[in-house]
């Protein structure tokens, strides 16, 4: 496969994500502005422009009208992704990590950065979305504070059905929450038990393409996890080598995609150790490692899966989106197991 | 104001409370053992006739105060008689507690007579002392023999696999050796199981580990707890060749505690008092005996390690001390005819690896150690092999403009070579000479193999005459991306001259233009590896040294010339190898010690096929449990050589069914994570709602398309 | 200035930036380089823009009618050369075994990388041929035809000396994809830029905003020269202020400190003595 290259950003890469129906594919990186990218060739739609700090999340609603930006100069915007006009500006007690839309887009989620006395929060945003959408309440609707048994929260999505929200921390574990109360349900630890890393925070959660009813997530741990929505159980643990920045389950393939990378200043090596930032793809039942993409020349900061299946977005700490989309390999692998499980269900039916 | 007005002015204002007396209370305290240090019990005195006492009394008064005064009079001697006789003992008062210490010092354990043996003791000890002991004798419990199960049932495995210990962040594991399949857990792996290191006994019998508080030695099947070695903040480990004896070392000296209970745990008597260097016997698990560290090496930072070398069998160590050598028999630890054995500037020295076979010793073994001493104003460089316990000097060379000398002594003690890097009159260059000890020969005679560059490296093969050397050729270029060592192999060449038969040291092999700086042999010879192991550099390469071909064995055999590379493996981040026992594998890793980039390990065939490679974060170590030496005769062995193909051929067996069977489990594990995860999902098979069903529509767009396209490399 | 990577500090022992020529048939070549394995390989793509038609959901036909805005808007429809490339190709191989795999065909390409090498190392200017341009049987007849015809179609006189062949360029001063020199003023201003040189390798971009240089912010931008293929520092740092004056302090209350043991060397950044 041939990746497509995409250098609009001067900075690393915080996020990736793509709209639903996969034509789209949203990036924000450590400078100021965000773009909007045809994922089909690589076009660039336009640009996002108004922060004034680092932007370290994005995310787009279901039927692609509005985009939310996440920035450390302590503001949440609104964008009409169609004409890239700012609508509404939200003003934030801390610099913003994390914004994400509802499934129904009338809430949107944001997790903001415990500095300045401030606690690390989820707060959650009414959105006007079919009204004067330039008329928004300015207040959170809700706020769940860090708990005083937890730690610092550090990203956080809703579940599919809107019904609940689950959170990454600093120290590892992933909790849940009531999304209309923004009562505590349960937690569990998920990361920091697998090996004896000392740095365990939580640096993303993607839900499982096909129905939400589980989810991933990554760690500094050098793991990713994978748990159940409903009974918060672990299901299967990916362990990798360097502390994991991003996670992504496909769709059509029982695979993960996993992203991450040992930090510049701590990689002192050989030339041949160049390029070891590749995106990594373990198998999501058997847990084993089974192909690696390179490319990147820093660690991969964000993965985004195409909701179709069809190909995946990096970005990385080097500045660099990537595109790719897979071609007959990708499809064509199963073990053998697979396979007589797939001859046998092709046999009965 | 007048002086009292002031006084009164002075006064007013100080409270007397609040002054602070702490330093004349000092001055004038009175010390709790006033005047009773000056005190001294002296036991193992004759006991003589009331009316010898007098005499007596001056004999001893004349004898103290030979080296402390004695208080004058009745007040300095007091010997208490009973019956007619006296007792046997009697005390003494000295002028201070100095003089105390100083008779005590030196009269302690020292004969008067032939038939008396004195023993001086503080009065203030014998208090200390003597309080908590009982009148009664009570009879030693002895605890019941505990046993610990037979030590080196690891050695029984059916199939002779070898067993390594791995330690990966704080966990310590020991493992099987299984090849290409995961190493299968001996024992589960241990978390904090060793605040530094883990060790082995150099004949694998225990398993160490370093705490803060000392050693903790593991064995038998299990690994349990065999003995705690209580040496506070232990560095450094190291073992006599037979596992008789342990030698530690701390940076803390030795302190003996002033509390019975303390002392009744610490294992090390009052004169180890400031002692660092420790022997213990490993089947008492008590200290041997203690050393103060030599003051020139008080401070240092890099340690020299061990600071105590064995003879072959255990009967002998040495210490190296400045212009002399210590040499101390076992089990005694005493001084071989209670002297040093002074040898002026001594650099290093080595003791024979093995009992050397002396021309004229009737095959008995014999113990022989080498040392050098530099050239200094008057006298040339030395190097000298000297006969223990005769300390006979038996040969010497004598050696010029010498910069450095290493000995490298043959396994089976048959040669000693001695590598003198030696430079040029002008001091700028600077090249190595080979100088070969024939040990076992009449006289023995002396090789000198005279190179044109530096040897950075030498390595014996064992159980053979054959060795490498690693060149470094020095033209002046100091890039080090260019390689400019080269290998060098080297074994004995036979001539037969008028009856007389005569071998000298040939170059057979080199291959030059390498970055090497590691020798390794296997074991058993034959193979050996040849590794460079830097920062931004890994390579090995597996030779093969007797390689059997068309060439070979037209000639009848004889391939002791014959040198193959059979591999090279690119290794980057390697930071060191180790063969394991048999030879037939060897390990590389990469240990977080040193970095922690792609920290985990390598298994390798002796053929330089990689068996496995697994990454483990902060891999520290890869140790190979060591075998005891081989219990077969000479005989058994060439049986089991004639009748290899049977044997190779039941392995061969083993090794399908195990390689089958690890298949097998991993097919069914998977198999079984299937059948789980369809479980799983079958629950939410309904609830998969949303189907997108709208008519397509067609759209133009710009794809670019790569036409041509080629990489070409740019000359800089 | 599109990447990240390619940062003007590390300009020094940076690759050469990629050259876009548009040629008369409508294709587009792309010369780009890149750093593998301490070796510089030239890569030349030709690219052509082809119209493809797909099937698509409506919505996303009607989004792909949507009018460019922000840094694109008037740009002309298709991917843009600046943020857009393809990239190299890349095979993923999914299996247990991918290690080995990877291995072999790395020996392999490693190979035929060398074989590339070797042919391509020499050739003529006048022919093509495998021989140095001046031992060109054809020397005599062809002669040197490349620079002159370069020159003579750009119609620069000779006495310019900046595009002259053989001749080294400053990156700055070469000449675009379309033979114009850069405009005089486009290099950079560096009156506020400090050089910053005996630093502690372990320093990185962040250490100095927030701890060195955090008490004369807002820093427009600060840089630390790495190896490019090992990403360690080498110990310099490029530091831009607001203004001059922060500079100059920074200047005058910095040199000579000491900063993760050792001392600390600040100097105005070259260009300004110039």
């Amino acid at each position: 496969m041939r990746p497509i290259k995409l250098m609009g950003h001067e900075r690393s890469l915080t996020q990736v994500k793509y709209n639903r129906e996969g034509d789209l594919i949203f990036s924000v990186a450590k400078d100021s502005t965000a773009s909007i990218w045809y994922s089909s060739n690589g076009e660039r739609l336009g640009t996002l422009e108004g922060h004034k700090g680092t932007l370290w999340s994005i995310d787009v609603d279901s039927e692609t009208k509005f985009c939310a930006t996440g920035s450390a100069d302590l503001s949440i915007k609104l964008w009409t992704v169609e004409n890239g006009i700012c609508v509404y500006t939200w003003a934030a007690p801390t610099p913003v990590r994390r914004v994400s839309f509802s499934p129904d887009n009338k809430k949107l989620l944001s997790v903001t950065d415990q500095v300045m006395g401030q606690l690390g929060t989820i707060l959650i945003y009414a959105v006007n979305y079919d009204g004067d959408y330039s008329n928004q309440k300015a207040e959170p609707i809700l706020t769940i504070p860090t708990r005083p048994d937890s730690s610092k929260v550090t990203v956080a999505e809703f579940s599919q059905d809107g019904k609940y929200i689950i959170a990454g921390h600093e120290k590892g574990e992933i909790s849940k929450y009531d999304a209309s109360t923004g009562e505590y349900i349960q937690s569990v630890q998920a990361h920091g038990i697998h090996n004896e890393e000392q740095t365990v925070s939580v640096t993303d959660i993607q839900l499982a393409p096909e129905d939400g009813s589980y989810f991933i997530t990554s760690s500094k741990d050098k793991c990713a996890v994978l748990i159940d929505l409903e009974s918060f159980e672990i299901l299967k643990v990916y362990k990798a080598d360097a502390p994991m920045n991003t996670a992504a389950i496909t769709p059509l393939k029982d695979y993960v995609i996993l992203g991450g990378g040992q930090e510049a200043r701590n990689v002192t090596t050989t030339s041949e150790n160049q390029g070891k930032f590749e995106a990594r793809f373990y198998h999501k039942i058997f847990e084993e490692d089974i192909g690696r993409v390179k490319g990147h020349f820093g660690p991969l900061n964000t993965i985004a899966v195409h909701p179709d299946g069809s190909g995946y977005t990096s970005g990385g700490e080097d500045g660099f989106i990537r595109v790719h989309t897979f071609d007959n390999s990708y499809t064509e692998f199963y073990y053998d197991v697979e396979r007589t499980e797939r001859a046998i269900a092709a046999g009965t039916t | 104001m007048s002086e009292q007005e002031l006084l009164a002015e002075v006064e007013r204002d100080l409270n007397i409370d609040d002054i602070d007396f702490s330093d004349l209370e000092e001055q004038y305290a009175v010390e709790k053992n006033f005047g009773l240090e000056n005190y001294v019990v002296v036991d193992g005195a004759p006991v003589a006739p009331e009316s010898k006492a007098p005499v007596l009394e001056k004999v001893l008064r004349k004898l103290f105060s030979k080296v402390a005064q004695v208080v004058e009079g009745d007040d300095g001697i007091y010997m208490p008689v009973e019956g007619g006789k006296t007792k046997g003992y009697l005390f003494v008062q000295f002028k201070n507690g100095e003089q105390a210490e100083a008779a005590i010092k030196n009269f302690n354990g020292k004969k008067l007579d032939a038939n008396h043996k004195l023993y001086l003791n503080k009065l203030s000890d014998i208090g200390k002392y003597t309080t908590q002991v009982n009148d009664e004798f009570v009879e030693p419990e002895i605890a019941d023999f505990k046993s610990h199960g037979y030590l080196k049932s690891w050695l029984q495995d059916e199939q002779g696999r070898d067993q390594m210990a791995m330690h990966f962040s704080e966990t310590v594991g020991v493992f099987w050796n299984k090849k290409k399949n995961e190493p299968e857990a001996a024992i589960e792996p241990r978390k904090g199981f060793t605040s530094k290191y883990a060790k082995f006994s150099p004949r694998g019998t225990y398993l160490f580990s370093i705490h803060p508080q000392g050693i903790q030695c593991w064995g038998g099947e299990d690994f349990h707890s065999i003995h705690k070695f209580v040496h506070n903040q232990v560095r450094l480990v190291d073992f006599s060749p037979n596992e008789k004896y342990m030698v530690t070392l701390s940076p803390l000296p030795i302190e003996i505690p002033d509390s019975p209970e303390e002392l009744a745990r610490c294992p090390f008597g009052p004169e180890s008092k400031g002692h660092k260097l420790v022997i213990w016997d490993l089947t008492t698990g008590e200290p041997a005996r203690t050393f103060a560290l030599p003051p020139h090496l008080e401070g240092q930072k890099e340690m020299p390690w061990p600071l105590v070398k064995w003879s072959y069998d255990d009967k002998y160590c040495a210490r190296q001390g400045p212009d002399a050598l210590a040499i101390y028999e076992t089990p005694s630890f005493q001084l071989l005819d209670k002297q040093l054995v002074k040898i002026e500037g001594i650099v290093d020295f080595d003791w024979a690896p093995s009992g050397v076979h002396l021309n004229g010793s009737k095959g008995e073994s014999e113990y022989v150690l080498s040392y050098w001493t530099p050239e200094s104003s008057n006298q040339t460089a030395r190097v000298a092999l000297m006969h223990i316990p005769s300390k006979k000097v038996l040969r010497t060379v004598n050696l010029f403009q010498v910069s450095d000398c290493k000995m490298h002594w043959q396994d089976e003690g048959r040669f000693m070579c001695v590598k003198v890097d030696r430079h040029s009159k002008s001091g700028k260059t600077l090249f190595t000479n080979l100088e070969f000890f024939k040990v076992t020969e009449k006289d023995i005679p002396v090789e000198k193999l005279e190179l044109k560059d530096v040897a950075i490296n030498f390595a014996w093969e064992p159980k053979s005459e054959r060795f490498i050397t690693i060149s470094n050729l020095d033209n002046g270029n100091t890039n080090p991306a260019i390689p400019r060592n080269a290998i060098n192999f080297y074994a004995p060449e036979t001539t037969t001259k008028n009856n007389i038969v005569t071998t000298k040291y040939k170059l057979f092999a080199e291959f030059t233009d390498k970055h090497s700086n590691t020798i390794l042999w296997a074991p058993k010879g034959r193979f050996v590896v040849v590794a460079t192991i830097t920062k931004s550099n890994g390579e090995i390469e597996f030779f093969d040294c007797n390689y059997e071909d068309d060439k070979t064995t037209k000639k009848g055999g004889k391939n002791d010339t014959n040198v193959k590379l059979l591999r090279t493996e690119k290794y980057p981040g390697m930071t060191n190898m180790s063969w394991d026992p048999s030879g037939r594998f060897l390990a590389a890793w990469s240990s977080n010690w040193m970095h922690s980039i792609d920290n985990g390990y390598r298994l390798f065939e002796f053929t330089g096929n990689m068996l496995r490679e697994e990454p483990i974060d902060q891999f520290k170590e890869f140790i190979w449990r060591p075998r005891p030496a081989s219990l077969l005769s000479s005989a058994d062995k060439k049986t089991v050589r004639k009748n290899i193909k049977e044997y190779s051929a039941q392995f061969d067996e083993n090794d399908a069914m195990e390689a089958d069977a690890a298949t097998r489990e991993a097919i069914l594990n998977r198999k079984r994570k299937l059948e789980e995860w369809r479980a799983y999902r079958a629950h939410f098979a309904n609830k998969n709602t949303k189907e997108n069903n709208v008519e397509a529509e067609v759209i133009e767009e710009i794809k670019e398309v790569i036409i041509e396209e080629k990489v070409e490399a740019v000359e800089q | 200035m599109s990447s990240g990577i390619s940062s003007w500090a590390d300009a020094a022992d940076d690759v050469p930036g990629t050259v876009v020529t548009s040629n008369a048939d409508g294709t587009k070549t792309v010369v780009s380089y890149r750093n593998n394995e301490g070796k510089l390989e030239k890569i030349t793509q030709i690219i052509k823009e082809v119209k493809v038609t797909e099937k698509v959901h409506p919505l996303v036909a009607q989004r792909r009618k949507w009018i460019k805005y922000g840094k694109e808007r008037n740009t002309p429809p298709g991917p843009d050369t600046r943020t857009t490339q393809l990239g190299e190709k890349i095979e993923l191989k999914l299996g247990t075994a991918w290690k080995e795999q990877e291995k072999e065909e790395e020996a392999l390409r490693a190979q035929e990388a060398a074989n590339i090498v070797s042919d391509q190392r020499i050739k003529c200017r006048s022919c093509g041929g495998a021989h140095f341009t001046s031992k060109c049987p054809y020397k005599d007849t062809l002669g040197p035809a490349t620079p002159a015809e370069a020159q003579g179609a750009s119609g620069i006189p000779e006495d310019d000396g900046a595009n002259g062949p053989g001749k080294y360029v400053p990156r700055h001063m070469r000449r675009d994809a379309n033979g114009n020199l850069p405009p005089k003023d486009m290099s950079r201003d560096d009156a506020c830029t400090l050089k910053v040189t005996q630093l502690n390798s372990i320093v990185d971009e962040t250490m100095l905003r927030s701890e060195l240089f955090a008490k004369y912010a807002p820093l427009a931008r600060v840089t630390v020269v790495r190896n490019k293929e090992t990403g360690e520092s080498r110990g310099i740092a490029y530091v831009t202020f607001a203004t001059e004056s922060l500079a100059e302090r920074a200047l005058e209350e910095l040199n000579g400190k000491g900063y993760y043991s050792l001392i600390l060397r600040l100097e105005w950044s070259k260009k300004k003595k110039t």
